[in-house]
């Protein structure tokens, strides 16, 4: 990585700099300069990749260096910053503008994530972003109510934490070869992998097989309940893995007319129920054993009753965990923790 | 030793706060050194813990699965620990 260097012009500027070496993990080599005029020689000397200007000079209005640093074409490259505005000169020219009243840490964090995006801390490698585009490559389509025949339809969210995601879903209509109406409808699932780098991307395409296998052995026959799918995949994650594996999954069956909502769960906690003329969505809890924990657990297939029924949310922990500290009486929040977000959403509709 | 106490052959993680994510690694690796030492039983203690998610909850089974189910325990679990202990059918491991 090349060493980029910043330039910082401001009067009285030690613990601004101070600061930012602080926040960029002493990675950068920071000039300053105090005066507008030293700032201009200093910039066309250093080309550095940031330069942080003051809008408050003893000798020149910043607005108006930070003008002559973007019409100099040997400072083009140069990401300018324009700090402590007020108000705007006609014609001034940077690249961020930045109100007097901002705080420092919010500058600075905004520094840092330019600073790493010059510096090409933020590209992926070329594996990474492969694995990027296969999983949006893979990812299942939404479906509108067209798709459903009127009676539902589905869409997904998926966010991963770091561009690559260790949950995995996915859900199909399927109608039935011998005729038999009642096995016509929506099969799906949804699944946690642990962690969210190109490991658990890999396991969740293996997971993600394991699980399809089963769900069709379900939909052709061979097996005759969601608890059966789910001890089925418990069986081959046991087989499959040597080190402890736990996937929380939950799966489900939803008739084409969206009357019935069968599913089990397999240490997914809870999932969201939206009833007509409800605010709110109640959360549904599924206290059950996470796949992998046991050879020897059992699971439970529910059922749901959809007749007041107007979407149903299923999703993993990631957002699972937000939504329940969010709701708990303890709002310490400290940073913005987040993780991958996925979650499957079927609404249903009105019969016109 | 930060997470983990030691008597005779019976081990004690106590964790402060937030078992998350952050602190997995350094979790483990003194854990190996516990099992290294000769441990073969292993109570987690949750009084000092507020939080634990789906990573710190799969940890834990993984150390259960070391020692075997018989010599893993877990005492004073409170508030969400609690919870997401009972959300996940693992509240069996809870003793008194």
């Amino acid at each position: 990585m090349n060493t980029i260097s910043i330039l910082v012009i401001k009067q009285d500027a030690e613990k601004f700099i101070e600061s930012l070496r602080y926040g960029l993990e002493n990675k950068a080599d920071i000039y300053s300069a105090a005066t507008g005029l030293d700032g201009l020689l200093m910039c066309q000397n250093l080309k550095p990749g940031i330069v942080i200007i003051d809008t408050n000079l003893e000798d020149l209005n910043g607005m108006t260096v930070s003008s002559i640093i973007k019409d100099n074409y040997e400072c083009r490259y140069s990401l300018v910053y324009l700090i402590g505005i007020d108000c705007l000169l006609e014609n001034t020219k940077a690249d961020r503008y930045i109100n007097s009243k901002i705080p420092y840490e919010i500058l600075i964090a905004q520094i840092k994530r330019d600073f790493k995006k010059i510096s090409g801390d933020l590209e992926l490698s070329e594996e990474w972003e492969n694995g990027v585009i296969r999983q949006y490559d893979c990812l299942v389509q939404d479906f509108s109510s067209v798709d459903t025949g009127g009676a539902f339809k589905v869409n997904r969210l998926l966010s991963p934490y770091h561009h690559l995601s260790g949950d995995g879903f996915f859900y199909k209509l399927l109608k039935s070869d011998d005729g038999d109406s009642s096995k016509d409808g929506l099969y799906g699932f949804i699944f946690d992998c642990e962690g969210h780098d190109l490991s658990s991307y890999g396991q969740v395409a293996a997971i993600l097989y394991i699980i399809k296998a089963a769900m069709w052995r379900y939909q052709s026959g061979n097996l005759t309940s969601l608890n059966q799918v789910m001890a089925a995949v418990n069986e081959e994650i046991f087989s499959s893995y040597n080190s402890t594996t736990l996937i929380p999954a939950l799966c489900f069956f939803m008739d084409i007319n969206a009357t019935v909502f069968r599913y089990c769960s397999a240490g997914i906690p809870t999932f969201l129920v939206k009833y007509k003329g409800h605010h709110k969505a109640d959360s549904i809890k599924c206290r059950s054993f996470i796949l992998g924990y046991d050879q020897d657990s059992t699971w439970d297939e529910k059922l749901l009753k959809m007749d007041d029924v107007e979407e149903i949310i299923l999703t993993t922990d990631g957002l699972n965990d937000l939504l329940r500290e969010k709701s708990s009486d303890d709002n310490t929040q400290v940073f913005a923790k987040h993780d991958d977000i996925s979650a499957i959403f079927i609404k249903k509709l009105q019969k016109k | 030793m930060q997470y983990f106490t030691i008597k005779n052959a019976e081990a004690t993680l106590a964790v402060q706060g937030n078992y998350t994510t952050s602190i997995l690694k350094a979790v483990k690796a003194e854990f190996k050194n516990v099992i290294n030492n000769g441990c073969i039983k292993l109570i987690v203690d949750f009084s000092n813990t507020n939080i634990i998610d789906s990573t710190g909850l799969s940890q834990l089974c993984e150390f259960r699965n070391e020692v075997h189910a018989a010599n893993f325990s877990a005492r004073n679990a409170h508030g969400r620990v609690l919870t997401v202990l009972q959300d996940s059918n693992l509240d069996g491991w809870l003793k008194a």
